[in-house]
């Protein structure tokens, strides 16, 4: 029974949430108001809107503006970012285990898949989930790009378009134009130091995102993905306006904190600082303060494991203290197959 | 099957964020709304890609055609983007990616003509003379900021504003700086020149006197947002609309405020007409309104409400006051009433650039790149042309 109500709870979440997809589909179909409208209601206009009236009210500078919006952005994807990074963390700890059923079921390509799935659901892993993160953000970064663009009116079209976003009060109309300029930045300009910094947290952030594997093309992989990530971050730094690298660098460092308290380091070789770590303990600290936070961690992981999955449990097992996970000689956890 | 999972995600990912460039891209960096000048029996057209064409009012054929030369300080470099040198403009653009080609320049406004010379102003800063009757340049200067509006030419003298606040006025004969001032922000408006004062708005919300022939500051009026629009000057009396949604009326002798209407929505930005002692004025807020040049108070029993925005100047054309918005929907309204007497709906791009009129017909400068001429009167098509090669 007591099981029962958070399924029927998920049900009408889901409901409602379809619910409200067949709505606005139904009201883009019959053409009751476009695409354009919709994203300049919900996003652009509030966005644009708030933006002018925080450089107002803070220092009259348009990049604590973007700070504070970031922030608030980061805020409000809070227990979705730390669902997908625990997501995330638990699919690189079960890794030894689907590769051991990849290896048992090698011939057997349907097993194989469903006991993947299984595995997947035991541990609460959603594949999809470690990029859902950064999926999420993507319509607030072109919201954004827009609102700093047509903030700052660097063109007559910019402006044109910020004449049609605002709201109608006086307060909004008085702030402008804004002054784009925030400490060395012009915001509407692309700035080398921007993209230095852009890039220096993204390769920071994925490589804090990817724990050490015993699998070597995994490894390689994990190395590589980071300065793909880097490179093409630094690159529309480099041609896009610096009020959005600002929102990156600041995004990109609220991200690296949160990732630190679900995977620490990850794959960067950094000196331990596992004291700064949520639930460990410090460095002269008393051990049952480092148990309780670890095992809560654990918890965290892999909630929906039950006692008799043995492979998930170890994954559990293993989530309580990552650091031990990592191997500098190359194997993965000390009870993973691999690692044996 | 996990790495390919892994791998999966990551080309998901990678392709999301590349969507979004392009995304963001798309709607980047300036395009400009070239508009049309009429001078003797040549109109003189700048068009989207940077050219500018002398044609026959009567059939829009080609006298000549001129453009900046490639390769010149008019352009960026598409690919020069990705220099630390060029870092400055910071913007990508995809409207001529793969070319390498130096791009000829945008254009905001018509060309201005004096003296059988045609001066345009490219946004990337540098103005052209060019022999009216040959389209030979003549003489070129860059003022090393954005030009975002046109020039007006009077006594010998170009005045163009610019995108770092000043107002600079040229030798007409030569194009050697004679003076320049500064207001305090961008100056995107083109000037309007009267009796030797120059007249100009900034976004940074004042409308400014200055004598035309030194620059020095005659007076200065302060509206409560900046100004786009090109000022009216008619009979001592400056009408300019502003983005505070006021249209002003100040003494062109003093500076002193005469009337201010408040009844809009949007901002003011395209320039006013005038007509029997009645103000047209355009509004972001789809509407055009017809103010009493005395008073201030509206001529209509209520504003004309266009489809779109209105941001291009109204024209009038004979006994018809041509107004468009930005949907590309031209309107002919009877000027005393402001009812609608014809509708053109046959153009499919954003109409942003003043309208020019001469002689009963209507030319019409659309973002796709093309000229429409139609019958001030009717309404109808007399001929179209793209302007494009």
């Amino acid at each position: 029974m007591a099981q029962a109500k958070p399924a029927r709870t998920l049900q009408v979440r889901r409901l409602i949430i379809l619910l409200i997809i067949v709505v606005l589909l139904s009201l883009l179909i019959a053409r009751v108001f476009s695409i354009t409208v919709l994203w300049n209601t919900i996003l652009l206009k509030p966005m644009l809107n708030f933006l002018i009236l925080m450089s107002r009210y803070f220092l009259g500078s348009f990049g604590i503006a973007i700070i504070v919006l970031t922030l608030l952005i980061r805020l409000l994807m809070l227990p979705l970012s730390m669902r997908m990074l625990q997501s995330g963390k638990t699919g690189q700890l079960i890794r030894p285990q689907v590769e051991e059923l990849q290896k048992k079921y090698a011939k057997d390509k349907e097993k194989l898949s469903l006991e993947i799935a299984k595995l997947y659901k035991e541990s609460g892993y959603n594949p999809l989930g470690c990029a859902f993160p950064m999926l999420i953000q993507l319509p607030f970064w072109i919201a954004l790009y827009q609102s700093v663009v047509q903030a700052l009116a660097y063109t007559p079209e910019n402006l044109l378009g910020l004449g049609k976003q605002l709201y109608s009060f006086t307060v909004l109309q008085d702030t402008l134009p804004i002054n784009s300029h925030f400490l060395w930045l012009d915001l509407t300009r692309g700035d080398i130091v921007m993209v230095f910094l852009v890039g220096a947290t993204f390769w920071l952030l994925q490589n804090m995102y990817f724990l050490p594997v015993a699998n070597r093309r995994q490894g390689i992989m994990n190395r590589i993905l980071p300065w793909i990530m880097t490179l093409l971050f630094a690159f529309l730094a480099f041609t896009l306006p610096s009020g959005l690298s600002l929102y990156w660098v600041v995004s990109n460092i609220v991200g690296m904190i949160l990732q630190y308290r679900v995977t620490g380091w990850g794959t960067l070789k950094v000196p331990s600082l596992a004291f700064l770590k949520r639930g460990t303990a410090q460095p002269s600290g008393n051990p049952t303060a480092k148990t309780a936070g670890a095992a809560a961690a654990g918890k965290r992981a892999v909630k929906s494991v039950g006692p008799q999955q043995s492979a998930t449990k170890k994954a559990a097992g293993s989530d309580e203290n990552p650091r031990e996970n990592k191997v500098g000689d190359g194997k993965l956890g000390g009870k993973g197959k691999d690692a044996r | 099957m996990f790495n390919a999972r892994i791998t999966k995600l990551t080309k998901t990912l990678i392709i999301a964020v590349l969507l979004a460039t392009s995304v963001l891209a798309g709607c980047i960096g300036p395009r400009g709304w070239p508009a049309t000048q009429i001078a003797g029996n040549t109109l003189f057209v700048a068009t989207m890609d940077g050219k500018l064409l002398a044609l026959t009012p009567f059939h829009g054929t080609t006298k000549w055609e001129w453009q900046p030369q490639t390769g010149n300080t008019t352009g960026i470099s598409e690919l020069g983007n990705l220099s630390v040198g060029n870092i400055t403009s910071g913007f990508l653009s995809c409207r001529e990616a793969g070319t390498g080609q130096f791009r000829a320049g945008y254009v905001y406004g018509a060309p201005a003509v004096a003296d059988g010379i045609v001066y345009i102003g490219y946004y990337s800063g540098t103005i052209y003379a060019i022999r009216a009757a040959t389209g030979v340049e003549v003489w070129e200067h860059d003022i090393k900021s954005n030009i975002a509006g046109g020039l007006a030419v009077a006594d010998d003298t170009v005045f163009v504003g610019s995108s770092n606040g000043n107002l600079s006025a040229l030798d007409a004969g030569n194009g050697s700086l004679k003076w320049e001032f500064s207001a305090q922000n961008e100056v995107w408006t083109t000037p309007a020149v009267v009796d030797g004062v120059v007249y100009f708005g900034s976004l940074d919300h004042r409308l400014y006197a200055l004598n035309a022939s030194d620059g020095s500051e005659k007076w200065t009026f302060a509206a409560g947002g900046g100004i786009g629009a090109t000022p009216l000057v008619i009979g001592g009396v400056v009408y300019v609309g502003s983005f505070d949604k006021k249209f002003y009326a100040v003494d062109a002798n003093t500076g002193a405020q005469k009337w201010v209407f408040q009844g809009a929505g949007g901002w003011f930005w395209g320039e006013a007409v005038y007509d029997h002692g009645i103000i047209y004025a355009g509004s972001l807020d789809h509407n055009v309104y017809a103010l009493d040049a005395g008073n201030g108070t509206p001529a209509w029993p209520q504003p004309f409400r266009a489809n779109g925005v209105v941001k291009s100047s109204p024209a009038i054309v004979g006994g018809v006051l041509v107004v468009a918005s930005e949907d590309g929907k031209i309107y002919g309204l009877e000027p005393n009433t402001g009812e609608k007497k014809w509708e053109f709906d046959r153009i499919k791009a954003k109409v942003l650039a003043p309208l020019c009129a001469a002689e009963g017909t209507v030319y019409i400068n659309s973002q796709d790149n093309r000229l429409y001429a139609l019958d001030g009167e009717t309404g109808s098509e007399v001929w179209a042309i793209i302007l494009h090669k």
